[in-house]
């Protein structure tokens, strides 16, 4: 059974054509957004995490109606005027990517901690990146990037990248 | 495709038109709240969803010292809520921050936890030590203790949890939450949860729940009664201790055997009992 939905994908309201039972992931995908990986598709990895209405979320775990009417945010959406995201810069700096996969979800958790505490301190960092496995960098330099962003944002020296 | 068989999505706005909804909506309509464990248990059965969205229950109250938590709430609103964070020293947000990840508590309720009642649990544990109250909704309004959630076979069917309610803790009382996982994020290997009522220096009345034992979350009664009226002395923890690991059934499953299980009750119940033992003592003069 399929239905038209209307979201807010990156700033951009639109209608979308879902399946009742598609998952957000599926939908974001098939849209276009295919930074918004399809892990492990049980809530456990954090690849297919995005925005909802400023909340990161595992998209793979919610059902695209249920989002009719919100807002997303996925990696696509994140720069602005041709200049990525702070945690952006700070994840290529730090060199907090290797083969990537899990690279947007991770973008995905740190702002939501970064819009929720401005000034965290490692262990908050490690504890909001607990749900984004990642099986390539061992998280030293995505902990150090997330960290860096955090000072870039307050207007402070990026003492930490480089 | 997650449920292949889905055929309505309705999001009511308010309670009574949700219970028509779930009520004429036939055998595999289901209430739903975040949809976690609904979308991933992919079930063919799920026909039907009533989207509990948009019924203003997501809230978490300071009411007179009683905290009052509605049932969509999110996890992670709850665990950052300035109300949860004083009620008995923040039990429940330190709870919660051991719960799963923090874009599935950014997104799973309360409600939908504790009406699934997976044995893991962590909430439910502590919500029972906690002697919690729910309200549901079934065309009428009823307040019951949370136990009757899980004393009965046939739960809530045809009836939606609209809000829990964790009673102010008298003076002298202390709360504490263990678990034990195999790594940060799994699930309970195995959870205790515990409330002392103290009067000066004796403990008056306990409360302790075992989870994940692998079954759901049971009362330790054998323990609570060795404390009622003891002095909170080493000794007295470590025969509450015993008493729970010889009373609580264990069993095996890929996360552990009984035997292990055994051992970690009866430290779950020590450490447990020597932290709100301490809490209670850092606030007295
Ligand atoms: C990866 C992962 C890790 C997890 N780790 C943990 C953990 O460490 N500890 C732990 O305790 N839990 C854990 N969980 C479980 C998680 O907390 C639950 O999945 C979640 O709380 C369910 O909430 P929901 O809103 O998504 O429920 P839903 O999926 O919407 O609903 C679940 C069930 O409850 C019913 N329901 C929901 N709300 C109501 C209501 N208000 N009234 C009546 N019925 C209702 C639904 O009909 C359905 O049967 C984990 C889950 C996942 C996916
Ligand atoms: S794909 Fe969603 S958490 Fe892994
Ligand atoms: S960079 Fe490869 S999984 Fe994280």
């Amino acid at each position: 059974m399929s239905t038209t939905i209307t979201l807010t994908i990156n700033g951009i309201e639109q209608p979308v054509a879902v399946e009742l039972g598609e998952s957000l992931l599926e939908v974001l995908r098939r849209e276009g957004f295919t930074s918004v990986k399809h892990g492990c598709d049980t809530g456990d990895c954090g690849a297919c995490a995005v925005l909802l209405d400023g909340d990161a979320i595992d998209s793979c775990m919610i059902l695209a109606v249920a989002a009719d009417g919100r807002a997303i945010t996925t990696v696509e959406g994140l720069e602005t005027d041709g200049r990525l995201h702070p945690l952006q810069e700070a994840m290529i700096d730090a060199g907090a990517v290797q083969c990537g996969f899990c690279t947007p979800g991770t973008v995905m958790s740190g702002i939501d901690l970064l819009s929720r505490n401005a000034d965290p301190t490692e262990d908050d960092v490690k504890a909001a990146l607990a749900g984004n496995l990642c099986r390539c960098t061992g998280y030293v330099k995505q902990v150090d990037a997330v960290l860096a962003a955090a000072r870039v944002m307050k207007g402070g020296p990026d003492v930490g990248s480089g | 495709m997650q449920l292949t068989h889905l055929q309505s999505y309705v999001r009511p706005t308010d309670l009574p038109a949700a219970i028509d909804a779930l009520r004429f909506g036939g055998r595999g309509t289901r209430l739903m709240a975040a949809g976690t464990d609904l979308v991933l248990s992919g079930s063919d059965e799920i026909t039907g969803l009533v989207d509990l969205a948009g019924l203003g229950l997501s809230s978490v109250e300071d009411r007179d010292g009683t905290l009052a938590i509605g049932a969509t709430t999110t996890l992670t609103d709850v665990m950052q809520d300035v109300a949860t964070g004083t009620y008995l020293d923040g039990v429940v947000a330190r709870m919660l921050q051991r719960v799963g990840t923090p874009p599935l508590r950014n997104a799973a309720t309360i409600g939908g936890n504790l009406v699934r009642r997976q044995p893991w649990s962590d909430i439910i544990p502590l919500f029972r030590a906690l002697d919690a109250t729910v309200t549901v909704f079934d065309g009428e309004h009823q307040t019951m203790a949370i136990g009757e959630l899980y004393e009965q076979a046939a739960h809530l069917t045809g009836a939606i949890l609209t809000e829990i309610q964790l009673p102010r803790p008298p003076i002298g009382t202390a709360a504490a939450f263990w678990k034990f996982a195999r790594s940060e994020v799994d699930v309970a290997t195995l959870n205790c949860a515990v409330m002392l009522h103290t009067d000066g220096d004796r403990c008056t009345a306990a409360r302790i729940y075992i989870g994940a034992t692998p079954r759901l979350a049971a009362a330790a009664s054998g323990a609570e009664e060795t404390l009622r009226g003891a002095q909170l002395t080493g000794n007295a923890i470590a025969d509450a201790a015993r008493t729970a690991a010889g009373e609580i059934e264990t069993g095996d499953d890929l996360r552990g055997d009984a035997a292990y299980r055994t051992r970690l009750v009866g430290v779950g119940v020590t450490r447990c009992l020597m932290e709100a033992r301490d809490r209670i003592r850092e606030v007295r003069p």
